[in-house]
């Protein structure tokens, strides 16, 4: 049974806006799913209305066995680490772990508790009677935290935690929410744009687009087989181009291409003849130019751009001028621009996106 | 769409109905206490100033019989009124250039220099605002017979100026405060004298302070009343001055209904600009500071 | 960093000169004036000897008595009324919707008519053959008009207070709530607080500074007023300003004049410095730290 089932979720605001459409999301007890998309596809309306904050216009939230849409936030299981923290300004760090546990009317003793290891969750033991302006943003979020974490909900919403600290805190953030997951075993419902982010953190992430769910599941997955351009560009680097299926064997089709005919290997059969394809600019292989082998073309480099542990080379297809390609070598040198390198694609690396959308000529009903 | 969801559906538009209907009638019932609370008594004063003398205004008549200006007529040509719209538009000015150009040097200091004992220096600038204007009045009125002082016009303006310029010091401490100092920096940094940097930087910057300082310092001299009455009765008279002889004691009612009607022209005039004028002037934000 | 030094804080001082050097020198000689004249001094009736007899006139003074106490309550009504008052509208108004601006346009008129218009608006409702009195005539719950102007509690005056002060109040509030975050409210929600929950426990402590600067104004106003008392309040007792006027007039006792003026500062200061106190200990007495 799923600790959190959010199923045909609508929302439309106020103003006639209609910021989420039909939206399902699923996470197993303890496991941490995120909610990954560019700013403005809905991420924190679809967590504050999991939160409470939001009535849906239409579908149904659970928690565990229980239906709790129509429930206020007051009366739900969850908790909330606000993207601007919401500290209350005028309350030291433990007033602010403690507000939540006094609504709660629980013993003194299980409050005083809950709030040391909450404290000690998140190592701010010696920061517990300062106010939030005595804080840093470290600090601050890490009260943020601890105020949720106190709860003990069995789901924490997270909206964008880790965007207000710089980058070297924010890596060594992300390890230890992780770690506090385990230790506290609440489901996590995580909200960023940052790509990097949800790939290191997340169990199952949930890619969104313009109010709906694109494409979800583990991180390698999503990775590796995404199922649009859109996907393809948000999570990482693609070659994107359109190509032709020409004939199949099995798993194997042959697709006609800007670098001439490519053999592609996938369970996944095309969604239609006439489609968009990728390819990740590390899965292209140096050969020799003679080789002549499968998936092989030649590249003329414009650009190239040495980073240490790779090397980013742009460039196009001898055969066609007006593709650009990037490829990323790995413990490779510099290379110059103007010289032409040869370069080859494994079939298995090579994936089918969604159809390309003719101008309806004939509209098929 | 499945019969539970149909149902959260309709149970959430009726929640969001009843909200929405809630606010309805919170404004409807606002719009008719206000209409009680603050639109009937106006319309009733205008309609008093109208009243014609010679068939009064009583029970049971819902409205006047006669309406006419010979009210407004009297009061221009056979009382002071005229000389008290004057001096009292004489003196709002006035008062308002001169407390500016003395807040002003107060205020640089206050917005842009750090030194110690500042924020007393701050809270003692608003002294004016919280001693008790009527004791303040007549005590002043001591000082200026001990002194042998009798100039009522310039009496009252020494008082105006006083009592309002801790609002142009506040106003203007936040215009001068809010002047980035990259702008001045990047000045110097083009050769800009003290002379041309205030020209061509604080000037224009700090001029819809000045602008907002003026108008409120207008309004308030305007309607003042205790220092105009302690230091001006019984020959030296203001609007307020006049509209009060009308109330108390002696309550000429049709006489009191012009010039309310007259005193409230300028404050009606800022109504329209109200919103801007106080977003212009930080009061909502800056009074914790 | 502060700069030091001779230099600058003779630049410093030159700057305040005109502006709080003028206020601090009128009110220093206006107090020096007033403590004077309530030990003797000044009375011009050039028998000036210093002596405290005219304070010790104060303890045997029955008028006195009731005087003060009057105007302490009529102060801490109004300030509280208007604040409590205030409060409700600034909660509804907090986020917006559709007609919020207006309605908290009309909300803040009286803020723009003048004082002794709202008397006079409020006597032309309120007196012998006023509109209150017309309206229910009209509906018939009385066959003769009421007589309630001048009112012996004060009520009137209480009613012209508030109605005068409540926007400004709205004004201070509604600042201090809109820099709340609307977070931080979600942020209460989440953590299972209920509406007056997050009333006592965010909104007053966060709004606390603004309602003690709303509070002490409001009193001190209050307090000292003159012209509501004279107009609309009742015959006996005095206020404290109008006492002292009295005094200083019709009986010709200056330096008596001088010491009420003197309880009346002294009232001012401390009733609103007290009530600020009390509030704050309510608040924080109620809320979490
Ligand atoms: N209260 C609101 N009223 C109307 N539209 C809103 C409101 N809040 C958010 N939106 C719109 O809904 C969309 C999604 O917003 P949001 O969930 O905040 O996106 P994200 O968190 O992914 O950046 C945006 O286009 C935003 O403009
Ligand atoms: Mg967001």
């Amino acid at each position: 049974m799923a600790a959190i089932d959010v199923d045909g979720l609508s929302m439309v605001y106020d103003n006639g806006f209609q910021a989420l459409h039909e939206v399902s999301v699923s996470a197993e007890a303890g496991e941490f799913i995120t909610l990954l998309g560019p700013s403005g596809c809905g991420k924190t309306t679809l967590l504050r209305l999991i939160a409470g904050f939001l009535q849906p216009t239409e579908g149904t939230i659970r928690l565990g066995e229980e239906d709790i849409t129509g429930l206020p936030p007051e009366k739900r299981d969850t908790a909330m680490v606000f993207q601007s923290y919401a500290l209350f300004p005028h309350m030291t760090a433990v007033g602010n772990i403690q507000f939540g546990l006094k609504q709660q009317r629980l013993p003194k003793p299980e409050q005083l508790d809950r709030i040391e290891k909450s404290l000690a969750a998140v190592s701010l033991e010696d920061q517990r009677d300062k106010r939030p302006v005595a804080l840093s943003g470290g600090q601050q979020q890490r009260v943020a935290l601890a105020r949720a974490l106190a709860m003990r909900p069995s789901v924490v919403l997270f909206d964008e935690p880790l965007s207000n600290l710089d980058a070297k805190l924010r890596e060594q953030v992300r390890f230890e929410l992780r770690a506090l997951q385990r230790e506290f075993g609440f489901t996590a419902v995580y909200v960023t744009h940052d790509q990097a982010e949800a790939l290191a953190m997340s169990d199952v992430v949930y890619l969104m687009n313009r109010g709906r769910i694109v494409q979800h599941g583990p991180p390698e997955a999503i990775y590796r087989r995404p199922n649009s351009r859109f996907v393809a560009d948000f999570l990482g680097v693609a070659n994107i181009f359109e190509g032709r299926v020409l004939s199949n064997s099995g798993s194997r089709y042959s697709v006609s291409s800007p670098f001439g005919e490519l053999d592609v290997e996938s369970d996944v059969p095309p969604s239609a003849e006439h489609l968009y394809l990728c390819w990740r600019p590390e899965d292209a292989r140096l050969t020799s130019s003679q080789s002549g082998g499968q998936n092989h073309f030649d590249l003329r480099v414009t650009e190239s751009v040495f980073l240490g542990n790779l090397t980013d080379v742009f460039g196009h297809p001898t055969d066609a001028e007006d593709t650009t390609v990037r490829v990323q070598l790995l413990q490779h040198g510099r290379v110059e621009p103007g010289t032409t390198i040869s370069v080859a694609i494994d079939p298995a690396n090579i994936r089918f996106l969604e159809p390309i959308e003719l101008a309806p000529v004939g509209v098929s009903a | 769409m499945t019969a539970a969801t149909r149902r959260r559906r309709i149970a959430r538009d009726s929640s969001e109905l009843n909200r929405r209907r809630v606010n309805r009638i919170l404004i409807g019932l606002l719009v008719l206490v206000s209409l009680v609370w603050i639109f009937l008594p106006i319309a009733m004063a205008a309609l008093w100033s109208l009243v014609d003398p010679s068939s009064p205004w009583a029970y049971p008549d819902l409205f006047p019989r006669d309406l006419s200006f010979a009210r407004w007529d009297n009061l221009w040509n056979n009382t002071s009124l005229p000389t008290a719209i004057g001096n009292s538009y004489r003196l709002a000015p006035a008062v308002g250039f001169v407390a500016l150009a003395l807040a002003t040097p107060t205020a640089y200091a206050f917005g842009r220099l750090e030194f110690r004992g500042k924020s007393i220096a701050q809270i003692l600038s608003l002294l004016p605002i919280v001693l008790p204007s009527f004791a303040v009045a007549i005590f002043f009125s001591s000082v200026l017979i001990r002194l042998e002082f009798f100039d009522r016009y310039l009496s009252i303006l020494i008082g105006h100026v006083v009592l309002f310029m801790p609002y142009a010091i506040r106003i203007l401490t936040v215009s001068y405060a809010q002047v980035p100092q990259d702008l001045i920096d990047a000045a110097r940094d083009m050769n800009a004298g003290p002379l041309a940097r205030f020209r061509s930087i604080f000037l224009p910057l700090t001029l819809p302070g000045y602008a907002s300082a003026l108008i409120i310092i207008f309004i308030l001299s305007i309607e003042e009343f205790a220092l105009a009455f302690i230091l001006g009765s019984p020959d030296f008279t203001t609007i307020p001055t006049i509209l009060f002889s009308y109330l108390g004691f002696n309550f000429v009612r049709s006489n009191a209904a012009v010039v309310s009607l007259i005193l409230v022209v300028p404050n009606v005039v800022i109504l329209l600009f109200l919103e801007r004028l106080l977003g212009s002037v930080g009061l909502e934000s800056g009074t914790k500071g | 960093m502060k700069p030091t030094g001779l230099r600058h804080y003779a630049k410093v001082g030159l700057l305040l000169l005109p502006g709080l050097g003028v206020i601090l020198g009128f009110i220093s000689l206006v107090v020096w004036f007033a403590i004077a004249q309530s030990l003797g001094q000044f009375g011009f009736r050039g028998e000036d000897r210093w002596t405290l007899d005219f304070w010790r006139e104060v303890g045997s003074d029955e008028t006195f008595r009731r005087s003060f106490f009057y105007s302490l309550r009529v102060a801490t009504i109004s300030a509280i009324g208007a604040v409590a008052l205030a409060f409700p509208f600034v909660m509804w108004l907090r986020q917006p919707f559709r007609g919020s601006q207006s309605m908290s346009a009309i909300l803040k008129v009286p803020l723009l008519v003048p004082g002794l218009v709202a008397a006079f608006l409020y006597v032309n409702f309120i007196s012998f053959n006023g509109f209150f009195n017309f309206g229910l005539q009209r509906i018939g719950i009385i066959d003769e008009p009421l007589r309630i102007l001048n009112d012996e509690r004060g009520i009137g005056v209480l009613i012209l207070q508030v109605w005068k002060q409540m926007p400004f109040a709205l004004l201070l509030l509604t600042g201090a709530v809109r820099s709340i975050g609307d977070d931080v409210f979600l942020a209460a929600r989440d953590a299972g607080a209920g509406a007056a929950a997050r009333f006592v426990h965010i909104v007053l402590p966060l709004t606390l500074a603004s309602m003690q600067a709303a509070m002490v104004i409001i009193f001190i106003g209050a307090a000292g007023d003159y012209s509501f008392q004279v107009v609309a309040g009742p015959r006996a007792p005095f206020s404290m300003a109008q006492y002292m006027n009295v005094t200083r007039t019709t009986g010709g006792d200056r330096n008596y004049a001088a010491v009420i003026g003197m309880m009346l500062m002294v009232m001012s200061l401390f009733g609103s410095v007290s009530l600020a106190g009390l509030v704050r200990l309510a608040v924080n007495r109620g809320s979490y730290k």
